[in-house]
C-alpha cells in the first residue's frame, strides 16, 4: 500500500491484505499475527502458540480499558506498529519490550531483528553492532545505565571486553582483579605467559587487571582441545577477537559519553519545564522567568536554572515537587521581595517594556552572525527611536516583546551601520597606544591583536570580536547614558549599558607571546590573523611539559593556557600518525560551534543532527574518523562562537603520548 | 465534489482534490468513474472523518507520494519524529481519537497522516520508561517482580532461549 515503507514491512502488509483488505476485524488480530509468525518460524510452533496465549490472554479483571499502545497492537495491523517502532531508538524498544508480554513478544522476536537496525540507524552516529552481540543485546550494552549484576547502582563504564556494565560493588565479586599483569600470568600456566594479549583481561584504571573467570575457564578448556600444531592460529584469532573488542570499545565510549551528556541535557529541561507548570499553579513563573532572563542568559547560566533544586538530573515526580515545593516558594518570594524593593517606585509598564525589549533583542542576537560586533542592549535601548517608543507610547497601548521585535528588525540595520564603525574605532584608539600602525578593522582580527580587561581577573585574552560581548564592557559603575533609563538599571541585573572600551587595555605581553608562536609557524606575525591560525592548527609537543607519563601535545587555541615560555615543537615528528592515533576529542559540552546557514549556537555533538533536522542538510560521517575529523570536513557548515574564549575554539583535547615497548 | 458516507451514516461532501488525497477514496473514484454516488467508509465514524478531511483540506496541493517511492531507499533514511506546527496542534488529540485517526488513516491509505500519528506515538514512548510507558498508556504490568528482574538479563532472541 503506502509509498516509503520498508520492504520488509511491505512484505507483511502483503500478508495481511491477503486476509483482509486494510483493517483486520479484532476477533481475528491475534490470528493474523500468529500466522505471520508461524510463516518466519516453521520449526519452532511453541513460539507461535506462546505469542498466541500471550494475546488471547488479555482479558483482565476489572481492567476493561485497554490503553492506545495495546489497542493499536491488538487491533493495527502489523505494519503500523513497526511504523511508529522505527521512530524510536534501540533504547526506546529496549524499554518497550521491558513494559508487557505482548510488546516483548513481538520485539523480541528475530523477525523483528529489521526494526532494532532501523532504529539504530535513526542515531546519529551510532557506533556499529559487533558480530558477537544480538540487537537487543547490544542495545542493552549501550542503554542499561544500572550494573548488569546487581541492578541496582548507576555506571557508565562499560566493560567492553566483557561486553557488560558492572559497579565497584559488584566488581570483586564478579571478576578476579590483579594489581599487576605479572601478578595474574605467575597464576596461570606457563604457555600462557607470553599470550596475555589474547585472554580475557582487561585492565582498569581504577580496578587495576580484571579477569573474567569464567570466559578465562572457557579460555582454558578450548586450548586444552586444540592440537598444539593448531594453537598459534587459534591464539591469534584470539588475539584479533580481543583487539576488535577493545578498539570497538574505545570509539563507543565516545558516542556514549555524548549520549549521556545529551540524555542529561534533554532530563534538565524537562526538569525545568515541569518546575516552572507547577510554579504557574502557584504564582511564581513569572518570578522564575524574571530571573531567568537576567544578563546570565549571555552565559547560558541564570540563578534559577542553576539552582540546586532545579538543576538536577532527574524527572520532577510528585513526591519530588512535594519536597522542593515550599524551598522553592521561599527563595522564589524573596527574590521577588528583593527586585520589588530595588525596583521601588518605578512604573510598572515602562519596566515591562524595557524587559520586552530586552527579551526581543536576546531572540535576534541569539540568531544573528556575530563575527562582526554586534550591538549591546544597552545601544538598543539608549537609541532615540527606542527610548521615546518605551517613554512616549501611552500607557494603556500594550507593546510586548512581538512589537520590539518587529521594531529591531525595522531599526537595528541602521543603529548597525552607525554603530559599528565607531565603535571599531575606539577599539582601534585603544590599540593604538601600543600598536601606533593598527588602523583599520583587519588590524584587529591578527593573531597578535590581544586585548585585556582590567575590571576583571582572568580575562588576559580577549581577541576580536569576542572583546564586544564582554561582560564588563556592558557593565558601568557610574550612571547609565540614558537618564530616562538611570532608575531602571538596578531592576535589571548587569549589561544594560552601551559598550564601551573604558576597561580594555592592549594586552602586549600575549602579543609578544603570541609573535614567538606564529613565528615557530613559519608564518609572519605581522599579517597573520586568527583565522590562519585556525587554518594551520598543527600539532605542536611542548617539550617543558614532558613527564613520566609521556609527552604533551596540544593545538594552537590551547596554547595560552599553561604553555607561555614553554620550549614547543611543531609539527614535525616521525611518527605524527602513530602520536595523532591517541588525539582525543573534545570533551566540553559548551556551545561552542555555531551553524553557518542560522547562527544558532551549539555544542559540538549536536551539529549533525541539526543540519540534519532544522536544513535537511545530512553530512555522510566516516565511521572509521573520528568525530572531530567528521566536523572538520564539514567546515562550511559551522563556525566557531564568536562570544567564547578561544580556550573552546578546539576540537580536540591535549593529549599525552608514550611510546610503548 | 465527493460525498462521502461515514459509519453513523453521517454525509460529508468534499472537494474531489481533497478527498483524492486518500489513496482508498481516489481508487475506488477511479474504478466507479464519474458518478454521483455516495462513497460509504464504514470504517470511520463520523467525528473522525471531520478530523481526516480537515487534515486533507490543510495539505491540499501537496505533492502526494508516488505509489512505489521510497521503498528500495527507505530502509537506509533516517526516520526523524519531527512534526509540523501544524501537524503538531492538529494531532494534539485525545489517546482515543488519535487511536481512530490512526486507524482511519491506515484505512483510508493516506500516509502522511499516517506517519503523524505514528510519530506521536514513538513521541510519547521516548525517553519513557517501562513504568512510565505502562502508566502512559494505560497497560497492566503482567510480568510478575521475579520476571521483571529476569527479563533485564535476558536479551536473547526468543527464538535463541
Amino acid at each position: 500500500m503506502s509509498a516509503g515503507r520498508s520492504l520488509r514491512i511491505q512484505e507483511r502488509k502483503v500478508i495481511s491484505e491477503t486476509q483482509d483488505a486494510h483493517r483486520i476485524p479484532q476477533d481475528s488480530a491475534e490470528g493474523d499475527l500468529s500466522e505471520y509468525e508461524e510463516g518466519k518460524h516453521e520449526t519452532k510452533p511453541e513460539l507461535k502458540q506462546t505469542i498466541r496465549k500471550q494475546t488471547l490472554a488479555r482479558k483482565r479483571d476489572g481492567f476493561e480499558e485497554l490503553g492506545l499502545l495495546e489497542r493499536l497492537a491488538k487491533d493495527m495491523p502489523l505494519d503500523v506498529i513497526f511504523e511508529i517502532f522505527c521512530h524510536l531508538s534501540p533504547g526506546d524498544l529496549l524499554q518497550l519490550a521491558r513494559s508487557s508480554k505482548d510488546l516483548r513478544g513481538i520485539l523480541m522476536s528475530k523477525s523483528s531483528e529489521f526494526i532494532w537496525r532501523i532504529a539504530r540507524e535513526n542515531v546519529r552516529g551510532f557506533p556499529p553492532r559487533p558480530g558477537d552481540l544480538n540487537e537487543p543485546q547490544y542495545a542493552h550494552l549501550l542503554y542499561e545505565p544500572y550494573c548488569h549484576v546487581c541492578n541496582r547502582k548507576r555506571c557508565d563504564d562499560v566493560l567492553w571486553l566483557f561486553r557488560m556494565r558492572c559497579c565497584k560493588n559488584c566488581i570483586s565479586t564478579t571478576f578476579t582483579l590483579f594489581n599487576s599483569e605479572s601478578e595474574f600470568l605467575e597464576s596461570q600456566p606457563a604457555e600462557f605467559k607470553y599470550h596475555q594479549d589474547a585472554l580475557p583481561m582487561l585492565y582498569n584504571q581504577q580496578y587495576g587487571h580484571i579477569i573474567h573467570p569464567g570466559l578465562l575457564a572457557q579460555f582454558k578448556a578450548e586450548f586444552k582441545t586444540i592440537s598444539t600444531g593448531d594453537r598459534s592460529a587459534w591464539l591469534a584469532k584470539k588475539r584479533r577477537d580481543r583487539e576488535s573488542k577493545i578498539s570497538h570499545g574505545r570509539t563507543s565510549q565516545w558516542w556514549l559519553k555524548d549520549m549521556i551528556a545529551d540524555r542529561g541535557r534533554y532530563i534538565r529541561k524537562q526538569r525545568k519545564e515541569a518546575i516552572l507548570n507547577r510554579l504557574d499553579e502557584i504564582g511564581y513563573r513569572e518570578e522564575a522567568k524574571i530571573i531567568m532572563s537576567s544578563w546570565r542568559v549571555y552565559l547560558a547560566h541564570d540563578e534559577f536554572s542553576d539552582h540546586k533544586l532545579v538543576k538536577q538530573t532527574k524527572k520532577l515526580t510528585e513526591h519530588d515537587w512535594n519536597s522542593i515545593k515550599a524551598p522553592l516558594e521561599k527563595i522564589l518570594s524573596a527574590w521577588q521581595a528583593k527586585r520589588l524593593v530595588t525596583k521601588g517606585s518605578r512604573n510598572p509598564i515602562i519596566y515591562q517594556r524595557y524587559s520586552d525589549l530586552r527579551e526581543a533583542y536576546n531572540a535576534i542576537l541569539s540568531e544573528s552572525d556575530l563575527r562582526d560586533p554586534f550591538p549591546a542592549v544597552g545601544d538598543i535601548i539608549s537609541h532615540k527611536p527606542f527610548s521615546d517608543l518605551i517613554w512616549d507610547t501611552p500607557h494603556d497601548e500594550y507593546m510586548g516583546d512581538d512589537f520590539f521585535r518587529l521594531k529591531l528588525s525595522e531599526y537595528l540595520p541602521g543603529i548597525i551601520n552607525e554603530w559599528r564603525p565607531a565603535k571599531i574605532q575606539e577599539l582601534l584608539e585603544v590599540m593604538r597606544q601600543s600598536q601606533p600602525a593598527a588602523t583599520t578593522e583587519s588590524d584587529l582580527r591578527l593573531a597578535t591583536s590581544i586585548f585585556k580587561c582590567s575590571k576583571c581577573w582572568g580575562h588576559a585574552d580577549l581577541r576580536y570580536p569576542r572583546v564586544f560581548y564582554h561582560s564588563c564592557c556592558q557593565t558601568q559603575p557610574d550612571g547609565h547614558p540614558d537618564e530616562r533609563f538611570e532608575p531602571y538599571v538596578s531592576t535589571f541585573p548587569y549589561g544594560m549599558h552601551p559598550w564601551t572600551s573604558r576597561t580594555i587595555t592592549f594586552n602586549e605581553i600575549e602579543s609578544q607571546a603570541s609573535r614567538v608562536i606564529i613565528r615557530s609557524f613559519s608564518l609572519d606575525p605581522i599579517t597573520t590573523t586568527i583565522q590562519d591560525m585556525y587554518s594551520a592548527n598543527p600539532l605542536i609537543e611542548c617539550t617543558s611539559c614532558t613527564s613520566d607519563q609521556g609527552r604533551m601535545f596540544t593545538r594552537w587555541p590551547l596554547l595560552s593556557f599553561g604553555h607561555q615560555n614553554h620550549t614547543l615543537r611543531i609539527n614535525s615528528f616521525e611518527e605524527t600518525s602513530r602520536i595523532l592515533a591517541f588525539e582525543p576529542d573534545y570533551t566540553n559540552h559548551v556551545d561552542v560551534l555555531c551553524c553557518a546557514h542560522c547562527n544558532k549556537s551549539l555544542v559540538i555533538a549536536q551539529l549533525f543532527n541539526h543540519l540534519e533536522d532544522i536544513h535537511g542538510i545530512y553530512i555522510t560521517l566516516d565511521k572509521q574518523a573520528s568525530r572531530s575529523s567528521n566536523i572538520e570536513t564539514a567546515q562550511e557548515h559551522w563556525y566557531w562562537n564568536p562570544r567564547l574564549s578561544l580556550f573552546y575554539h578546539s576540537l580536540r583535547n591535549p593529549f599525552r603520548y608514550k611510546e610503548v615497548g | 465534489m465527493v460525498t462521502l458516507v461515514t459509519s453513523d451514516n453521517e454525509k460529508f461532501t468534499a472537494d474531489k482534490e481533497v478527498a483524492e488525497r486518500s489513496v482508498l477514496i481516489k481508487n475506488m473514484l477511479e474504478d466507479v468513474g464519474e458518478s454521483d454516488q455516495p462513497i460509504p467508509l464504514p470504517n470511520v465514524s463520523s467525528s473522525v472523518l471531520k478530523k481526516v478531511l480537515e487534515y486533507c483540506e490543510h495539505h491540499r496541493g501537496e505533492p502526494l507520494p508516488a505509489a512505489d517511492a521510497d521503498t528500495t531507499q527507505d530502509d537506509t533514511r533516517k526516520r526523524t519524529t519531527d512534526i509540523s506546527e501544524w501537524d503538531q496542534k492538529f494531532i494534539t488529540v485525545d489517546q482515543e481519537m488519535l487511536f481512530e485517526i490512526i486507524l482511519a488513516a491506515n484505512y483510508l491509505d493516506i500516509k502522511s497522516l499516517l506517519d503523524v500519528g505514528c510519530k506521536t506515538v514513538a513521541n510519547m514512548i521516548k525517553g519513557k520508561t517501562p513504568e512510565e510507558i505502562r502508566k502512559l498508556f494505560n497497560i497492566v504490568n503482567d510480568f510478575t517482580p521475579e520476571e521483571e528482574a529476569q527479563i533485564k538479563k535476558e536479551n536473547e532472541w526468543a527464538e535463541d532461549r
